[in-house]
C-alpha cells in the first residue's frame, strides 16, 4: 500500500504540495487527476524517490521511499518525458536495468518483445514518441514491479497499442497484485481502467474514493416541473442548467435520497443519470473556484 | 557458501557495478582520447630515441607540465560526463528513481570518472616502460615511468576530486567547466585583479602573488613548482594536493546526499550558495570591469581615485544584475538590488583605503634594529645592505617615495625590501615617478657608497681571487682582457678606487646614468668587472661544472671623462691588456 501523508514541497517561493495525503490500496489501479499545476507530477516524483519532501511522509508498505533502495526496487516509473541513455537501444537499457533491479525478468523481457515488436538494437532516440513509450513499457514491466507509476502513460500511442498495453497492465494487476498509480488528463480512459480516483488541486487532496463510491455520491438529474413550481428543497446542487422546460441538475448525495426528494416535488418528468469521471472532475473542481468560465470573445 | 549468497548482488551500498560499467561504456571517447594523446606523447616518441638521456628528459617533461595540463583537462571532461545526469530534469528523474542510494550513485560515478583518467595512464606507463627499457635500461626506465605515473595519479586525484566538488555546486552542464576552470585559478585571479587596482592606486604596493594565493590556485601553483630540480618538495606538494582532492570528494559526497534534484538546470544548485555566488560574481565583475575601463579610458595613469571608484561601483552593479539573471534564469531582475549598496560601499572603501595610503601601508618602515638586511632595487641596479646606517638611508628614501604621488604611467618601479630578523619580509614597490629630486640624490649617494665598498672588496681579496675579467667598451667595439697578476690588479685598483672616491664612476644601466655625468656623444668606457672567487676549501676541485661552489662579484661601471685616473690607466695599458688570452674554462 502506498501512503502519502501531509506531504509538503515548495520550489523557491512556490508551494507545489501543501499537505497532500493519498492512500493507494495494494492491487488497485489508482487514477491521480487534477488540473494543470495541481502537483500531480511533483507527488509522483516524491513517490518514486526523486524529490526529498519538505515535510510529511511517503511510504510504501510502511517504509519510506526516499533513499530506500529496498522500497524503490518495487517501483517502476514511466514519466511523461521518458529518458533513455543517448545512443542506447532497448537491449542496452535492459542490460543496465538488469544490473540495478534484482527482480528484472529475462523471460518476461523476451515475451514482451513479441508483444511490442521493436528492434532491440536501434537507438531508442530514433524511435517515434509512441514507440519510445512502448519501449518504456516493455522495460518497466520486465522489472516485475509491485508498483507501477505512470505519468500520462498512453500519450502518443495509437488506439490498438493503448488497448494492448492496458490489457497487459491489467493482467499484471490481476495475476500479481501489482498496484498501478496513473496520472492522466484522459479521464474517459481512466474511467475504464481505474478503480480508485484521487482528485488533487493546489497541492491538496480534494477527494479520494473508489470510482464507484465517487459516482454514487454525485448524480445528474433531468427533470421537468409544473409551471411555477419551485425546485425541491434540501438538495445539494452543484450545478444547474435549463433548456426550455428541462432542467439539468448536478447534485451531491446518494441517488436513493435524491430520487425520493425529487419525486416528492411532483415533477412532470425526471430521470437520474450516472456522472462520468470527467463530469465529476469538472463539478468537484467547480466548488474549488476552478470552473469553466463563460468568456465572450 | 550458499547459492543465495554466492549469487546475490553486491551488498555494498556505496558502489553499483552497472552504473560504473555504464559510465565507462557510454563515455568511451573520453578515455580513448586520453589514451591516444598519452601514447602519442610518451611511448611512441620514447621508442624512437636511442639516447637514454633524451628519453629520460622527455619522460620528465611530460611528467611535469604535460601531466598538469592533461589531468586538468581530462579530469574536467570526466566529471562532466559521469555527473552529466544531474543537469537535465529527464535524466535526473531517471537516475534518482533507481534503487540506489545517493552515496552509491555518487561513488560509482566518481570511480568511473577517475578510472577514465587513471587507467589510460597506467597503460601508457607500461608501454613507456617497455619503450624506454631499451635506451635507459630497465631499472632507470622503471624509476622514470614510476615517477611519472605517481605524479600523474596524484594530480588526477587532485583535479578529479576538485571537479567532483564543482559538479555539486551547479545544476547546469555548461556552467560546470566554467566553475571548474575559474575555481582552479580563482584565488590567484582575484589577487591579480585586486593587485592591479592597488598598483594603480596605492603607492608602495608590491603585488607579487602570495604563497597562499598560489597554493589555493592548484593549476597556477603546479606550473610554478620545480618539478625536476626539487623532486621532494614537488612530491610532498602533490601528495598534499591529492589529499585535498580526496577531501573534495568527501565534501562532494555530502553535498550529493543533500542535493535537491529539482535544482537541475539551475546555475547555482545549492540554496545557501546563491547569495555567495551573487557577491563573489559581482565583486569579480566589478574588478574586471573597472580594470578594463580604466585601462581604456585613463590608460595606465595612477591615482585617479574618483574615476576608479565610479568604475568599480558601475561594474559591481552590472555584475550584481548578471549574477541575479543567472540565478533566477530571467532578465527580470529589477527588484534584486536591496543588498547591492553594501557591495558598492565596500568597493568605494577599497578606493578610500588606497587614497589614504592604505592607512600607513605605503610609508611603513620597520624599526632599523629589527631589520636583518634591506634591499633597494632600482631599474638596472640593486643594493643589498645589512649596515644599520645604510638601512636607515634606504628607509629615508622609502619615506620620500611614499610621500610623493605623481600621476604617471611608467611601469618601471623602485622596490624596497626589508628582511626582518623574525623571518618576515616587508616589500614596498613604487613607480619611478614617485622619486623626488631629493630622493634621487640620496639614491645616487647610496649606490656610490655601495660601489666604492664593493670595488674595494672585489679588488683587494687577492689571495682568493681566481681571475678578474675586464670587458671594456670603447664606444665602437668590445675589448676583453683578464687581470691575473697582482701588479696589474693593483694598478687598476688604485685608479678605480680613487675615481670612485671622487664620484666619477657610475654603475652602468642605472637610470641615474646620463642625468649629470655623461653627455651623449662623449667618449666613455664601460667596464664590466667580473671576479671569480674560489672557495678555499674547494681548491682541489678546479674549474668545471656550473654548480661548482664558485661565487663572484660583477660590476658594470661607466668611466666618465672625469674619471681621470681610471681613464689614464686604461689608455696606458689597454694595448697590453687587450692581447688575446686563452680562456681557461671554455
Amino acid at each position: 500500500m502506498i501512503e502519502i501523508k501531509e506531504l509538503k514541497k515548495s520550489f523557491g517561493g512556490f508551494q507545489a504540495l501543501d499537505g497532500l495525503s493519498l492512500t493507494v490500496p495494494t492491487g488497485s489501479v489508482y487514477g491521480l487527476v487534477g488540473p494543470n499545476g495541481a502537483g500531480k507530477t511533483t507527488a509522483i516524483k516524491h513517490l518514486t524517490g526523486v524529490y526529498r519532501q519538505d515535510s510529511g511522509e511517503v511510504l510504501l508498505d510502511g517504509a519510506p521511499v526516499f533513499e530506500n533502495p529496498a522500497a524503490k526496487e518495487k517501483i517502476a516509473y514511466i514519466p511523461d518525458e521518458i529518458y533513455f541513455f543517448p545512443q542506447a537501444g532497448i537491449k542496452d537499457m535492459a542490460a543496465f536495468y538488469k544490473g540495478v533491479y534484482p527482480k528484472f525478468s529475462e523471460d518476461r523481457y523476451r515475451k514482451l518483445g513479441e508483444a511490442f515488436g521493436l528492434d532491440e538494437k536501434t537507438p531508442i532516440k530514433r524511435f517515434s514518441r509512441g514507440m519510445q513509450k512502448q519501449a518504456a513499457f516493455r522495460l518497466a514491466m520486465s522489472l516485475m514491479p509491485e508498483v507501477l507509476v505512470l505519468d500520462e502513460p498512453v500519450d502518443g500511442l495509437d488506439p490498438v497499442m493503448r488497448r494492448q498495453i492496458w490489457t497487459l497492465l491489467l493482467a499484471d494487476v490481476a495475476e500479481r497484485g501489482m498496484t498501478v498509480l496513473v496520472s492522466s488528463h484522459n479521464l474517459r480512459e481512466l474511467e475504464d481502467v481505474c478503480d480508485h480516483v484521487g482528485i488533487i488541486h493546489a497541492g491538496k487532496t480534494l477527494v479520494e474514493r473508489s470510482l464507484s463510491e465517487l459516482q454514487d455520491n454525485m448524480v445528474k438529474v433531468q427533470l421537468v416541473l409544473p409551471e411555477g413550481a419551485p425546485l425541491p428543497e434540501g438538495l445539494n446542487i452543484l450545478h444547474e442548467s435549463r433548456v426550455g422546460q428541462v432542467r439539468t441538475l448536478i447534485l451531491r448525495g446518494r441517488s436513493e435520497e435524491i430520487s425520493a426528494a425529487v419525486a416528492a416535488a411532483g415533477p412532470l418528468f425526471y430521470d437520474l443519470l450516472p456522472l462520468t469521471l470527467e463530469e465529476i472532475f469538472i463539478y468537484e473542481l467547480g466548488g474549488e473556484h476552478y470552473a469553466v468560465r463563460d468568456v465572450l470573445l | 557458501m550458499s547459492w543465495e549468497v554466492s549469487t546475490m548482488r553486491c551488498g555494498m551500498s556505496f558502489f553499483n557495478g552497472a552504473v560504473y560499467r555504464n559510465c565507462l561504456k557510454r563515455y568511451w571517447p573520453v578515455w580513448a582520447a586520453l589514451l591516444l594523446s598519452l601514447i602519442l606523447s610518451l611511448p611512441l616518441p620514447v621508442m624512437n630515441m636511442s639516447d637514454g638521456f633524451d628519453a629520460a628528459d622527455l619522460i620528465r617533461t611530460v611528467g611535469g607540465y604535460g601531466s598538469v595540463v592533461t589531468t586538468f583537462l581530462f579530469s574536467g571532461m570526466a566529471v562532466m560526463t559521469v555527473f552529466g545526469w544531474m543537469y537535465n530534469a529527464k535524466s535526473v528523474g531517471f537516475t534518482a528513481s533507481l534503487p540506489i542510494k545517493r552515496e552509491g550513485l555518487f561513488l560509482s560515478c566518481a570511480l568511473a570518472g577517475f578510472t577514465m583518467v587513471a587507467a589510460p595512464a597506467v597503460v601508457t606507463a607500461l608501454l613507456t616502460l617497455v619503450a624506454a627499457a631499451g635506451s635507459c635500461g630497465f631499472s632507470w626506465a622503471l624509476e622514470l615511468t614510476g615517477a611519472w605515473l605517481g605524479k600523474y595519479l596524484l594530480l588526477a586525484l587532485c583535479f578529479f576530486g576538485f571537479g567532483s566538488l564543482c559538479a555539486q555546486l551547479t545544476g547546469t552542464l555548461w556552467v560546470l567547466p566554467v566553475v571548474y576552470a575559474l575555481l582552479n585559478v580563482a584565488v590567484a585571479g582575484f589577487w591579480a585583479l585586486i593587485s592591479n587596482v592597488l598598483n594603480l592606486l596605492l603607492p608602495g604596493f608590491g603585488g607579487g602573488l602570495p604563497q597562499l594565493a598560489a597554493v589555493l590556485s592548484p593549476v597556477v601553483n603546479m606550473f610554478t613548482l620545480q618539478w625536476f630540480l626539487e623532486p621532494f618538495p614537488a612530491w610532498l606538494c602533490l601528495a598534499l594536493y591529492a589529499v585535498f582532492g580526496l577531501v573534495c570528494v568527501f565534501l562532494a559526497l555530502l553535498l550529493m546526499k543533500k542535493r535537491r534534484m529539482e535544482s537541475a538546470t539551475d546555475t547555482v544548485a545549492l540554496t545557501w550558495l546563491k547569495p555567495v555566488f551573487r557577491w563573489v560574481f559581482a565583486a569579480g565583475f566589478a574588478l574586471c570591469f573597472a580594470n578594463l575601463i580604466y585601462l581604456i579610458l585613463v590608460s595606465e595613469e595612477r591615482y585617479h581615485y574618483a574615476v576608479m571608484a565610479v568604475f568599480l561601483v558601475v561594474g559591481g552593479l552590472l555584475g550584481w544584475l548578471i549574477a541575479e539573471m543567472l540565478v533566477r534564469k530571467s532578465f527580470k531582475v529589477g527588484s534584486c538590488l536591496k543588498t547591492y549598496p553594501i557591495l558598492a560601499v565596500l568597493l568605494v572603501l577599497l578606493v578610500v583605503f588606497c587614497a589614504f595610503g592604505g592607512l600607513g601601508y605605503s610609508s611603513y618602515c620597520p624599526d632599523a634594529s629589527q631589520v636583518e638586511y634591506a634591499v633597494l632595487d632600482v631599474p638596472g641596479q640593486s643594493c643589498t645592505t645589512s649596515d644599520p646606517a645604510e638601512i636607515q638611508a634606504i628607509q629615508a628614501i622609502h619615506r620620500e617615495l611614499a610621500g610623493a604621488k605623481e600621476p604617471g604611467s611608467d611601469y618601471s618601479t623602485i622596490q624596497v625590501v626589508y628582511r626582518l630578523h623574525s623571518g618576515r619580509t616587508v616589500t614596498r614597490s613604487f613607480p619611478r615617478e614617485n622619486l623626488t629630486a631629493e630622493a634621487e640624490l640620496e639614491c645616487r649617494a647610496l649606490f656610490q657608497r655601495q660601489l666604492r665598498g664593493g670595488l674595494e672588496k672585489m679588488l683587494t681579496e687577492g689571495n682568493l681571487l681566481l681571475n678578474i675579467d675586464v670587458d671594456c667598451y670603447t664606444g665602437e667595439d668590445w675589448v676583453n682582457f683578464g687581470l691575473e697578476d697582482a701588479e696589474s690588479r693593483e694598478l687598476l685598483r688604485r685608479g678605480i678606487l680613487a675615481d670612485a672616491d671622487a664620484g666619477t664612476l657610475e654603475l652602468t644601466n642605472s637610470w641615474f646614468l646620463g642625468s649629470s655625468t655623461v653627455v651623449p656623444g662623449d667618449e666613455y668606457y664601460i667596464l664590466h668587472l667580473q671576479s671569480w672567487r674560489k672557495h678555499a676549501s674547494d681548491e682541489a676541485k678546479g674549474p668545471g661544472a656550473w654548480d661548482d661552489p664558485y661565487d663572484g662579484a660583477y660590476y658594470n661601471i661607466t668611466v666618465t671623462p672625469d674619471a681621470r685616473n681610471t681613464w689614464a690607466l686604461l689608455e696606458q695599458y689597454a694595448g697590453e691588456w687587450a692581447a688575446p688570452r686563452e680562456d681557461p674554462w671554455y
